[in-house]
């Protein structure tokens, strides 16, 4: 095993170097070294820490209602397309899928005044090979199944989610955060605190530039009429920006039935999935005042 | 193997366990790969909607105004539905339809038409086999629902008076097993009331009334089940005259129901006319609070008769209506008040138990505490013991109920009750099916 050992001049040599105190001309007739000092020096007294608290939850929750609240201000006029989409899956001895789909143009004026009109209805059943025959009334066996395009839109702009409209029946907790550059997207989850209610626990996503819901997901635990409904399942709200603004996107659900309900009588579909879709949106669009006296609310 | 739930793949909430984390993610980002899961687990047809030429239609409807979008509106037979809902029969196969021990089973039928944009017409007749009379009601309606509203009524009909005006369930449980716990008069007459407002959370609106009270007797005690019930108990006897005044309703509670304030005040006789002069004001309060581990609810209410109110029109305590436990009508008085504390347990405490079928009976327990007093001296029916004069009486009991989610029948529970007062036989029990509008007592019929 070899050991290097520096010589004492050496050790000094390189000691002054890292000291930037090199020696200066020598007049011994030793080596001179140039010294670098055209490079600015700046020196940094001390870090300086910026500390701030992370927003609670509970202020995370009060500003989502208000971001919420407020998320449709200042609009005077909206028109968008709505799109259901209805699909009945049935079992046993006649599988098959029947699909129920209707389209629509919503027009809504400032503060409370809805209106729309149809825009398509079909209506057709999937064989279990793929092939598409329509759904006629024959198929019905007596019991027609519809869309109700009546008087409700399904879209109330200054309706909160329930889960931010009574907080208090609601247990909520951060599951996860994406931090972006200027904001967060908070991941949060929600239930209900009695185990009775017939509330809906699940996990929203809010983002903290105006405190706007993004995302919905829900889950049932106590079920609505469960001699018929077996599970509820994929019900979600999604949104979109337009425009700046977060708007309804997707709403779904999925509901498997209880089939012996029907007794033989009536054919009760093991599954049904809905999917509403909103789409060509219009901010602000001027909009003919006459839309809103005849079929409006 | 399909999967076919956000929860099977711990992307739902039921994976809450997990500590809070984060990412960097862009919520375009993280709402996409929301999106692609929810996708893949939807059905394929669900997921396909035919949208093609919506929006070049959409525009047009756009500019095109209202004349455009009659046009289509008409051109997918949407008119057809419209032309049907102007004209709704809006036939009530089961309207007035009950059973009690003075009507015996009374059967009917109605029918609430349509007639143009905002009128109503309520139509319905019914028999009762027992007392072998038809009892009918008619009430018209113009304005809307939620009002403005005006409403014009006629009746002749046999109804429950006092504070005890049970749940829309009694009918069933008093022939099935014979507990009929109202007491009944036969009101026939008119009248004429505005309401400004005619929402669940607000309600505000005068009446004008003129009306006639019939005592009424017992005709059958028939029910299936059981014995030593109030179906065998003979109805009180109510002093007969005419009714003629004004009463002005009020109702104001925040749209969660966290609280309510109700009021009533009016008068019969003096200028009106009539037989009865008298008047009288009430005034309830509700409060519901979350608490750990459950919702406390708190109605506490009061009543003023002042005149010659007849008997039927006396401010009673006792029954189920604020004295859980007591007779019914046990107590009178002109002044009254009474509290009702309720705490709805929120936990499941039979599934923690774990014990086989115990575990999954769902039962929802609601401890509860009912007191009240009466004041001053008033004429009252047969069988009530008259005034406390502030001497309070009490009870305490245990309600349990479980959730049946049958349309109008939501919840069957039954209180059990126990007088404090020293009585022989302390113990009441309170059975009934109550819907959801009814859970905290509504005394709607």
């Amino acid at each position: 095993m070899s050991v290097w050992r520096a010589s004492r001049p050496l050790l000094a040599c390189l000691a002054c170097c890292a000291a930037g105190a090199w020696p200066g001309p020598s007049a011994t007739g030793q080596p001179i070294f140039a010294r670098e000092d055209s490079l600015p020096v700046y020196v940094v007294p001390e870090t300086t820490r910026v500390v701030a608290a992370r927003v609670g939850l509970a202020e995370i929750i009060r500003k989502a209602q208000e971001g919420e609240r407020r998320k449709f201000d200042g609009i005077s006029t909206l028109a968008f397309n709505r799109t259901l989409k209805l699909t009945l899956s049935y079992a046993g001895r006649k599988p098959e899928k029947r699909c129920l789909e209707t389209s629509a143009r919503v027009y809504y004026r400032s503060p409370d005044r809805w209106t729309e009109a149809p825009l398509r209805e079909s209506r057709y059943i999937v064989e279990p090979d793929g092939t598409r025959k329509p759904w006629t009334d024959e198929d019905d066996d007596g019991v027609r199944i519809g869309v109700d395009d009546g008087d409700e839109t399904g879209l109330w702009l200054e309706n909160l989610p329930a889960f931010l409209e009574d907080t208090e029946k609601f247990s909520f907790r951060i599951l996860h955060r994406s931090l972006q550059r200027d904001q967060v997207l908070y991941e949060i989850g929600f239930k209900p605190r009695s185990e009775f209610d017939l509330l809906p626990a699940g996990r929203v996503w809010i983002l903290t530039g105006r405190y706007q819901i993004v995302r919905e997901e829900y889950e049932m635990e106590n079920l609505p009429v469960p001699w018929l409904l077996k599970s509820v399942d994929l019900l979600t709200r999604e949104w979109q920006e337009v425009d700046g603004r977060w708007l309804p996107r997707r709403v779904t659900a999925r509901v498997e039935l209880h089939t012996r309900v029907g007794l033989g009588l009536v054919r009760i579909p093991n599954a049904a999935e809905v999917v509403v879709l909103f789409d060509e949106y219009r901010l602000d669009p001027e909009l003919d005042p006459a839309l809103f006296e005849s079929g409006g609310r | 193997m399909v999967v076919t739930s956000l929860a099977v793949l711990g992307l739902a909430a039921g994976a809450r366990a997990q500590p809070a984390t984060f990412d960097t993610l862009g919520v375009r980002a993280v709402l996409e790969r929301r999106q692609s899961v929810l996708d893949s687990l939807l059905l394929p047809e669900s997921t396909q909607l035919d949208t093609a030429g919506t929006a070049t239609l959409a525009d047009s409807l756009d500019q095109g105004g209202a004349a455009a979008v009659a046009l289509q509106r008409d051109s997918v037979e949407a008119a057809v539905r419209r032309a049907a809902k102007r004209f709704d029969l809006g036939f009530k196969p089961l309207a007035l339809t009950t059973y009690n021990r003075v009507d015996g089973l009374r059967a009917g039928a109605g029918l609430e038409p349509r007639l143009v944009p905002h009128t109503r017409l309520e139509l319905a007749a019914a028999y009762g086999f027992a007392r072998e009379k038809w009892a009918w009601f008619a009430a018209f309606e113009a304005g809307r629902r939620t009002g403005p509203v005006l409403r014009l009524a006629w009746r002749d009909l046999v109804e429950p008076f006092g504070p005890n005006r049970g749940c829309r369930s009694q009918g069933a449980l008093a022939l099935i097993a014979g507990q009929d716990r109202r007491d009944y008069l036969r009101r026939e007459g008119w009248d004429v009331g505005v309401w400004a407002w005619r929402r669940r959370a607000a309600r505000l609106g005068a009446r004008w009334f003129d009306t006639r009270d019939h005592a009424v007797a017992a005709a059958t005690d028939f029910y299936f089940l059981g014995g030593d019930v109030p179906m065998q108990e003979p109805n009180p006897a109510v002093d007969s005259g005419t009714g003629r005044g004004l009463v002005i309703e009020g109702r104001r509670g925040d749209r969660l129901g966290r609280a309510t304030v109700g009021g009533t005040v009016g008068f019969t006789g003096g200028l009106a006319g009539g037989d009865f002069e008298f008047v009288w004001q009430e005034m309830d309060v509700g409060l519901r609070q979350v608490v750990p581990g459950g919702t406390l609810w708190l109605a506490v209410e009061g009543a003023n008769v002042g005149g010659s109110p007849p008997a039927q029109a006396a401010a009673y305590l006792g029954g189920d209506g604020n004295l859980r436990g007591y007779d019914r009508l046990e107590f009178a008085g002109r002044q009254r008040t009474s509290a009702r504390l309720e705490y709805i347990v929120g936990l499941d405490l039979l599934r923690r138990t774990r014990i086989p079928v115990v575990q999954d009976l769902e039962l929802q327990f609601i401890p509860f505490f009912d007191a009240g007093t009466t004041w001053g001296t008033v004429r009252a029916v047969e069988g009530s013991r008259g005034s406390l004069e502030g001497d309070a009486r009490s009870s305490v009991g245990l309600g349990i109920q479980r959730a049946l989610w049958i349309p109008g029948a939501e919840v069957v529970r039954l209180d059990v009750a126990y007088r404090t007062d020293g009585a022989d036989s302390p113990w009441g029990f309170w059975l009934r099916i109550v819907a959801l509008d009814e859970v905290f007592g509504s005394d709607e019929d």
